[in-house]
């Protein structure tokens, strides 16, 4: 005799666990989803800050949503709208700058300016890329396989992608694993000549991560940017309508309209055990909440070692979970401003303003900003990745006024004098940020009405980002695919049962891509789990 | 017209030796043809200051392929080889030492003197080598997978290797692949705390490539230097070269000096029909096999023409960027500090951070990571008694120094190599009575190393897998006749023979 109230309570109100619970309650279970602060969304949230300022506090655009997963929970529907971005723009130190177009034309006109050879083999490259990024689908949207295992399951399954590897031919093959290899600035020294050209390109390799553009095994995070999919487009990005926190509204809309409970406030102290199996959840006014599953959106550091705690764990399994690394790198400078901030190098609110902007002059600058985060300083120069969101969704700021979101590498979690003074270099590292920002746009200064600096600490206390690591945990090739987060533990199932993972630290992890929420309810429902 | 030649090798080294020596053993008609006036490549002894010789650029001889020594005789031609790895003393500042011996008991009573965790740890670590040895083993001496056919016979291979690999024990393999492509600092962090052990236990993970220890993969490196270090040739890598010679004589192959080789010629269906020297002499044969590195053989022994757009892209873009210097320097007595041949010099993490960084930018780092080793203690021909010569390699020195590498340049880098040395042997300098400095500039002038690059091209996975590149990676090229022989080959660079011994396999 169950005296379950529900089927399944989620830990956590982010994107994965919404999507996770939508699932769930969609095949007719019970579901609640307990999320500890008052907004949901985890770090796809979208606040208001600043009165009539709605910001994106911390994840900004979104490519890597899976297209099914807004069909088969009906989210447009519910509100999920995704506006394509249409440039990516690079002002440059001397005057000069470079946009790179959706329109491919476009492109290649800007890049033709810098090296007549490169725009013409920048076509190729993102045919070759695309090409390769059809293949990484057929890795994400499916558990990991686990290769340790001899069940005909898992060996048919591990057959299935050797086809889709084998369908590349050689040459593709190879270059797959020069991918997963080699440092991002050394892979496009394959394709490219101009330094304005790579360095820009070379920037999605390192994004999240704490490495350097120079770095092996950055290269394959380049395949994201080809990866991403709006509605059925190949490579490209593009602003969630009211922020990011939209598309987790319109998750959490879905999954109480399929019937799951979805409530906020709700901080969960630690998962109930009763001989050694998940039961439940004790929250931090005392409360207990009983549940056949618990599913937990969180990291798994946070999941394993503080809802669970190591003394209830097998020693390997605690083991694997303290070597996890997780490491943030990066940290997030939020601006509202009195009006568009104009570029230099490019004056006017031109069609350039309206995608991404990137500060990443030449590989040498990116690569010296990585230098100093080795040493546990966070960059005086970093590289930042600026979007002004209310040029594309004027919802988001009063009239006239304007957000200018900046993503900032690198800010590491593990600064030399201890993550926990942190705050009091939170200022110095927003003003490294502005007066980066400043020497292209002259005068931000003066437009600022409203300043916001998370540093990697301030993601982990805000948004419980253990170590500040935006992913849930470094993207490096140790800790992906069956090993995510730890090998034998890989399929969304823990070390301890009746309680599962479904956040950005399990397969296939990382940006906002929902899928390891999906995978972890497909997962659950095959199994007859709940 | 003279009778051609069954195979014409290129370059003297070790490994154009070595394929020249298995091909003769066959009763095969063969000629290497050396560019220098003396044969061995790196593994040269010459004369740097009167009375002193070094031991040639590469001093770590412990990863010789004995299959080599049994099937070429070498050790009835004189070749000493004991079959243990040599002591390796990890030096430290204000004195700090720790003695890594054969016998892991006295290892670990050193390390324990630093910490007595470490001490237990190391006999873990020694335990995990040990139990991927045979994998790696088996790796890397044999003909590497082909990753690009999935013929039935080539999937057959890869299962039988994923098979040695799931017979290592799930624990083990899971770990395996764990650390394979993780960088060597968060690797060596798991085991140790002492940062003298760590930083030198770690030389082998950077040597030959452009990397640091925070450099993903570098672990990989590391394992497969630990897994087949297991030899020491008291003779050095020299030793190996004047028994090879013996061996390849007495077999009847002509080995000839001061023959550079101009180009190799094809005949009108694209088949490779000869080379011709620069001096004009010309030797027919249909296979010719390079050990020169690839993109010498790519770009200036082949013609233009022959070279598909892909194989010149891709022999364009392998990596090969020089990133060692040497310097050799005569002692009047032996370092009284010294307990080891191989000596490294230790530091932290953040230290050999900081000598790398600036190689990316094209400096010369102010202090850079030193190897030593003293190879006059097992050749006694390279000093007077008494004497010593102390052999350095210097890590992360750019071949691309911004500037060039003038004569200024030259006597910056001697400075900082002897400055960072002072602070570890105190005292050595005024024992120094000649010295010779050799940088990534001049390993190309004078050896014909591709930007220097002492391994014929960087030891990254990709270019380990298939090594140099995808289309050359099992020995044969596109181009028919034309053999790749020399370190640019898998398993790559260093002392171990096996891409001269296995370069013949492919050969039908």
């Amino acid at each position: 005799m169950s005296s379950a109230n529900y089927d399944a309570i989620i830990i956590g109100g982010g994107h994965n666990g919404l999507i996770c619970a939508a699932y769930l309650a969609k095949a007719g279970r019970k579901v609640l989803v307990l999320e500890k602060r008052h907004v949901l969304g985890g770090a796809a949230v979208s606040e208001e800050l600043h009165p009539g300022f709605t910001f994106s506090v911390a994840s900004y655009v979104v490519s890597l949503f899976r297209p099914h997963i807004i069909r088969e929970l009906d989210l447009a529907k519910h509100g999920y709208e995704v506006i394509p971005m249409d440039c990516s723009f690079l002002p440059l130190p001397n005057g000069d700058s470079l946009a790179r177009w959706a329109d491919g034309n476009r492109s290649r006109r800007e890049i033709s300016r810098f090296s007549r050879k490169d725009a013409e083999t920048y076509p190729e490259f993102s045919r070759v890329m695309t090409h390769m990024g059809k293949l990484a689908k057929a890795v994400i949207d499916h558990p990991a396989p686990d290769i340790t295992s001899l069940r005909p399951a898992e060996l048919s399954n591990m057959l299935r992608l050797g086809k889709s590897f084998k369908s590349l031919g050689p040459e593709l093959l190879h270059l797959n694993i020069k991918l997963v290899t080699m440092s991002a600035a050394d892979f496009l020294d394959r394709w490219f000549e101009s330094d304005t050209l790579k360095a820009p390109m070379s920037v999605s390799g390192i994004i999240g991560t704490f490495q350097g553009v120079r770095s092996p095994g950055t290269a394959y995070v380049l395949l994201h940017h080809y990866m991403g999919q709006l509605d059925g487009v190949f490579r490209s990005w593009g602003f969630s309508k009211g922020g990011t926190g939209g598309i987790s509204m319109a998750c959490a809309r879905a999954a109480e309209a399929f019937g799951a409970e979805v409530r906020t406030n709700s901080p969960v102290q630690h998962v109930l055990l009763r001989n050694g199996e998940a039961k439940g959840v004790v929250l931090e006014n005392g409360d207990e909440l009983l549940a056949n599953q618990i599913i937990s959106n969180l990291d798994p550091n946070r999941t394993y070692l503080k809802m669970v705690g190591e003394e209830h764990l097998p020693q390997e399994v605690a083991n694997d979970i303290k070597r996890y690394k997780l490491r943030g790198s990066s940290g997030k400078v939020n601006l509202a401003l009195d009006r568009v901030p104009e570029f230099s190098c490019r004056p006017g609110i031109g069609d350039h303003l309206r995608g991404d902007v990137a500060i990443a002059p030449s590989i040498d600058y990116l690569e010296k900003a990585f230098d100093q985060a080795k040493y546990g300083d966070f960059s005086t120069r970093p590289y930042i990745n600026a979007v002004i969101p209310t040029l594309t969704d004027p919802t988001l700021a009063p009239p006239g006024k304007h957000i200018l979101s900046c993503f900032v590498q690198y800010a590491p979690y593990h600064i030399k004098e201890g993550a926990e003074n942190w705050p009091k270099f939170r200022d110095a590292f927003g003003e490294a940020v502005i007066d980066t920002m400043e020497e292209y746009v002259p005068g931000l200064r003066n437009m600022i009405i409203y300043k916001q600096v998370l540093t990697p600490w301030d993601l982990e206390q805000q948004m419980g980002l253990t170590e500040g690591n935006i992913f849930q945990g470094e993207l490096s090739l140790e800790q992906l695919l069956f090993q995510r987060p730890v090998a034998g533990y890989a399929k969304y199932k823990t070390a301890i049962n009746n309680l599962w993972m479904c956040g950005s630290g399990t397969h296939p992890g990382g940006g906002i891509m929902g899928a390891s929420g999906e995978l972890c309810a497909k997962t659950m429902l095959q199994n007859r789990s709940v | 017209m003279e009778k051609p030649y069954d195979a014409i090798i290129i370059g003297a080294g070790h490994n154009g030796l070595i394929a020249a020596t298995y091909l003769g053993k066959k009763g095969k008609k063969v000629v290497v043809l050396e560019k220098n006036t003396f044969p061995g490549g790196l593994a040269t002894r010459t004369e740097f200051h009167t009375g002193y010789r070094s031991p040639g650029i590469l001093q770590d001889s412990s990863l010789l392929d004995y299959k080599v020594v049994q099937d070429l005789g070498l050790e009835s031609k004189g070749l000493v080889i004991q079959n243990q790895r040599p002591e390796i003393m990890l030096l430290g500042r204000n004195h700090d030492e720790i003695l890594l011996e054969q016998d892991a008991e006295k290892s670990v009573a050193a390390i324990a003197r630093h910490s007595k965790k470490d001490a237990q740890r190391y006999l873990d670590y020694l335990q995990f080598i040990q139990d991927i040895r045979p994998f790696i083993q088996s790796v890397f001496s044999n003909m590497p997978p082909d990753l690009s056919g999935f013929a039935p016979g080539q999937v057959m291979k890869l299962g039988q290797l994923g098979w040695k690999l799931r017979r290592l024990g799930k624990a083990t393999m899971l770990q395996l692949l764990k650390v394979a492509p993780m960088c060597v600092s968060d690797f060596l962090d798991e085991y140790f705390e002492t940062d003298l052990l760590k930083s030198g236990l770690s030389f082998p993970a950077l040597l030959g490539s452009f990397t640091s220890p925070r450099s993903a993969y570098t672990t990989l490196n590391l394992l497969m230097w630990d897994c087949r270090s297991k030899c020491y040739l008291p003779g050095g890598p020299a030793a190996l070269i004047d028994s090879l010679l013996k061996a390849a004589e007495s077999l009847g192959v002509e080995v000839k000096m001061d023959s550079e080789v101009k180009s190799i010629h094809f005949d009108d269906k694209n088949c490779v029909e000869g080379i011709a020297l620069e001096n004009g002499d010309t030797y027919l044969s249909p296979i010719v096999l390079s050990s020169a590195t690839p993109r010498h053989t790519f770009f200036d022994l082949v013609p233009n023409y022959q070279l598909s757009f892909e194989l010149e892209h891709d022999v364009k873009n392998y990596r090969s960027r020089g990133m060692t210097a040497k310097m050799n320097l005569a002692l009047d007595r032996i370092p009284s500090q010294v307990k080891a041949s191989i000596i490294r010099l230790g530091s932290d993490w953040a230290t050999m951070e900081l000598a790398f960084d600036p190689s990316k930018y094209r400096q010369i780092p102010e202090e850079p990571t030193l190897e030593l080793s003293i190879p006059s203690l097992g050749d006694p021909q390279l000093a007077p008694e008494g004497h010593a010569v102390l052999s350095i390699l210097a890590h992360h020195i750019p071949y691309n120094l911004e500037g060039g590498w003038t004569d200024a340049a030259k006597t910056t880098l001697s400075q900082a190599i002897l400055s960072a040395l002072d602070s570890y042997l105190p005292g050595i300098s005024e024992t120094i009575v000649g010295s010779e400095i050799i940088t990534p500039q001049d390993l190309e002038n004078n050896y014909g190393l591709t930007e220097g690059q002492i391994f014929h091209g960087e030891h990254a996975i990709d270019q380990i897998l298939a090594r140099p590149i995808p289309s050359c990676a099992r020995y044969a090229t596109p181009l028919a006749g034309l053999f790749l022989c020399g370190s640019g080959t898998f398993p790559g660079g260093g002392i171990t023979g096996t891409p001269g011994r296995l370069a013949i396999e492919a050969i039908r």
